[in-house]
């Protein structure tokens, strides 16, 4: 082990230690699946919430500023699947394309001479990598509205099922803050 | 007279005020001539269509109530601290009144603690959604970044991107926004293009969407965003739609933008105001239920994680004049944000005195009123702006007068009613509301006495 891979993997994590003493991870390792949470209805930059996965199986979340808990916190990734890398979900993922679901859907109700429509909705990116290391992406609007109003849309649930599992992380009360935002 | 002051409106008892005759007796400060907002589900293929609460099915008439309620089959401790917020939302929503300027505040003008996110103000936004009513800016869904963001609610053209240009004035949703092919979603008054003001009547004879009647010279419909409104001179002034709640901000009140776009939609299916298809309805808060079906609550309030701060999802259905109906209406909010929770109104206002009381018919008696902020409550100065006053009479014979506090220190304010029927009666006062100022209401009883005669001498005969 050389002294920058030891300051990496034990040095810093010790040094990390929170009040709660739960365990901060460094932020050094890349980052094997992410969220990335906009929402509608509240201006500006800092409103939005990261929650990146690594492959140290560290988590690193940045809290938007209208949480109670804003600021940057870390851990290590609590959920078995998340710490697996989430391939089942992500793999009902990889061809999802949400303005082609969306055109979909919209067709669908205009079918049925209905509507539905999510105002303020909030935009949730997913971005992952998969084993053979190539890059993806998988966006969606309003996500827990729409697999609500079409049960029966399985890439709609797994996109769902897997933004639920990050936003746990990312709300875990044992995580560490690293950087309080004021 | 003992007086009572209510900081809450009895969701038992929802109060029916009906908006055009509520909004006639309306005097000083509130203006004619108009401007309104856009609806959800309205496009480029339908581009005219207005969307209704469900209530409506297309019969005119008072309405069933449109019921709301809070969902406590997740996070029922939280849930249970925005009770007081749906109270006031609806009571807001009842009054059916709107400020054209100082509808919002911030900071120390406000009740909201520092770095907290209002829960009523985005509750009374949302709420705006689920009956109906759309961003009247582009907002996010454009995919538009700030601040074209804030440009007139459109669609896009033929050639398939907004055209969005603030203008001369650098402004974006202002009247001289240079939008190419884009096509315009937002209803405005004809030859009127000031989201300050309001008009008497409103209805397709007074408002139109495409823009065959704005101004000389202007180029496209204006909306209520904040700096445009401070343009045209209307300091504090946003509509409660215009996408984007800050922290440490109170919009607890319509603006007249807000509350034209809901007075269209009352028009019925004809949009034609006074006839068979007008409708009106009351909001009621029906309480806290465990994962509700629409019957029992038509617009249901959940504090949860399936949003990143506030949404409205909601269902449509086509009416027969290709207008839209909402068939189902869910608002989530996060439960991970930062919220404020207000309990009550934060002002008190009471009836200080009726005299004379008992007073003779036609004789005027003078009320007088205070609004004080409510305990435990600090804004900073004092609460200003309108208060209604009525004796409570039955229409056509409703009395009515208006004070105008001017946000002194200890001020009371007074008007002189004038009774023409004999009775004890509730007199109300209304405190509307002014920037961070929530309303409120005090009743007290007053007695109008039988027929009043001025004898020759000048001497005013017992009342009898």
């Amino acid at each position: 082990m050389t002294i920058a891979t030891f300051l990496a993997r034990v040095a810093v994590p010790l040094l990390m230690v929170g009040a709660s003493g739960a365990w901060a991870c460094p932020g050094t390792a890349p980052t094997a699946l992410s969220l990335t949470l906009t929402p509608g209805e509240i201006r500006g930059v800092y409103h939005v919430l990261q929650v990146n996965v690594q492959t140290d199986g560290c988590l690193r979340v940045q809290r938007p500023r209208h949480w109670r808990d804003a600021g940057t916190w870390s851990g290590p990734v609590a959920a078995p699947a998340l710490r697996s890398g989430a391939p089942t979900a992500l793999a009902a993922l990889v061809d999802f394309d949400g303005a082609r679901v969306r055109a979909e859907l919209d067709a669908l109700e205009q079918a049925r001479g209905e509507a539905f429509s999510v105002e303020g909705a909030d935009r949730y990116v997913l971005r992952w990598v998969d084993a053979a290391g190539r890059s993806h992406q998988a966006a969606f609007d309003a996500i827990f509205q729409y697999a609500e109003r079409y049960p029966n849309r399985a890439d709609l649930a797994a996109f769902a099922s897997l933004v639920s599992a990050l936003q746990a992380e990312a709300a875990r009360e044992d995580l560490v803050t690293l950087e309080p935002q004021s | 007279m003992s007086a009572r002051t209510e900081r809450f409106q009895s969701h038992r008892q929802p109060i029916r005020i009906v908006g055009c005759a509520m909004l006639a007796v309306v005097g000083g400060g509130w203006h004619a001539g108009a401007w309104a907002g856009a609806y959800v589900f309205a496009n480029a293929t339908r581009p005219d269509s207005v969307t209704h609460p469900q209530v409506y099915t297309g019969t005119g008439g008072v309405l069933e109530d449109l019921t709301i309620c809070i969902d406590t089959s997740v996070n029922p401790a939280l849930a249970a601290q925005a009770e007081g917020a749906v109270i006031k939302v609806v009571a807001t929503h009842n009054r059916f009144l709107s400020l054209a300027g100082d509808n919002l505040a911030l900071n120390a003008a406000t009740d909201i603690p520092s770095g907290q996110v209002d829960f009523e103000s985005t509750l009374l936004h949302e709420m705006g959604h689920c009956i109906g009513l759309a961003h009247p800016n582009h907002a996010t869904e454009s995919s538009l970044a700030e601040p074209s963001r804030n440009g007139t609610k459109s669609a896009v053209g033929t050639n398939g991107v907004f055209d969005q240009d603030a203008g001369a004035d650098g402004l974006h949703g202002s009247r001289d926004d240079v939008r190419g092919d884009d096509l315009n979603l937002h209803w405005y008054i004809r030859n009127q293009n000031n989201p300050g003001l309001l008009p008497a009547t409103v209805d397709t004879t007074t408002m139109i969407r495409a823009l065959t009647a704005l101004p000389a010279g202007h180029l496209f419909a204006a909306n209520a965003d904040r700096s445009v409104m401070a343009a045209l001179g209307f300091a504090n002034s946003e509509a409660v739609m215009q996408q984007g709640a800050f922290s440490n901000e109170a919009q607890r009140h319509f603006q007249h933008d807000d509350l034209v776009t809901l007075r269209l939609a009352r028009t019925g299916l004809d949009r034609t105001a006074g006839t068979a298809d007008d409708y009106r309805y009351a909001l009621r808060y029906v309480g806290q239920l465990n994962n509700p079906s629409n019957a029992l609550c038509n617009l249901r309030v959940r504090l949860d994680t399936s949003t990143g701060f506030a949404v409205c999802g909601l269902g449509g259905q086509t009416l027969p004049n290709g207008d839209l109906r909402v068939t189902s209406a869910n608002l989530a909010f996060n439960s991970t944000t930062n919220w404020y929770f207000t309990a009550g109104p934060n002002t008190v206002t009471t009836i200080t005195a009726d005299t004379p009381d008992p007073s003779p018919v036609g004789q005027p008696f003078t009320v007088s009123v205070t609004v004080r902020e409510a305990a435990g409550i600090t804004i900073a100065g004092e609460p200003r702006g309108t208060i209604l006053v009525t004796d409570g009479a039955p229409a056509p014979n409703t009395a009515r007068c208006t004070i105008t506090l001017a946000g002194t220190a200890n001020e009371t304010g007074s008007c002189q009613l004038t009774s023409t029927v004999a009775g004890t009666r509730e007199l109300t006062a209304d405190f509307i509301g002014f920037a961070g100022w929530d309303a409120s209401r005090s009743t007290a009883p007053h007695t109008t006495g039988g027929v009043s005669v001025l004898f020759a001498n000048g001497f005013e005969p017992l009342v009898r």
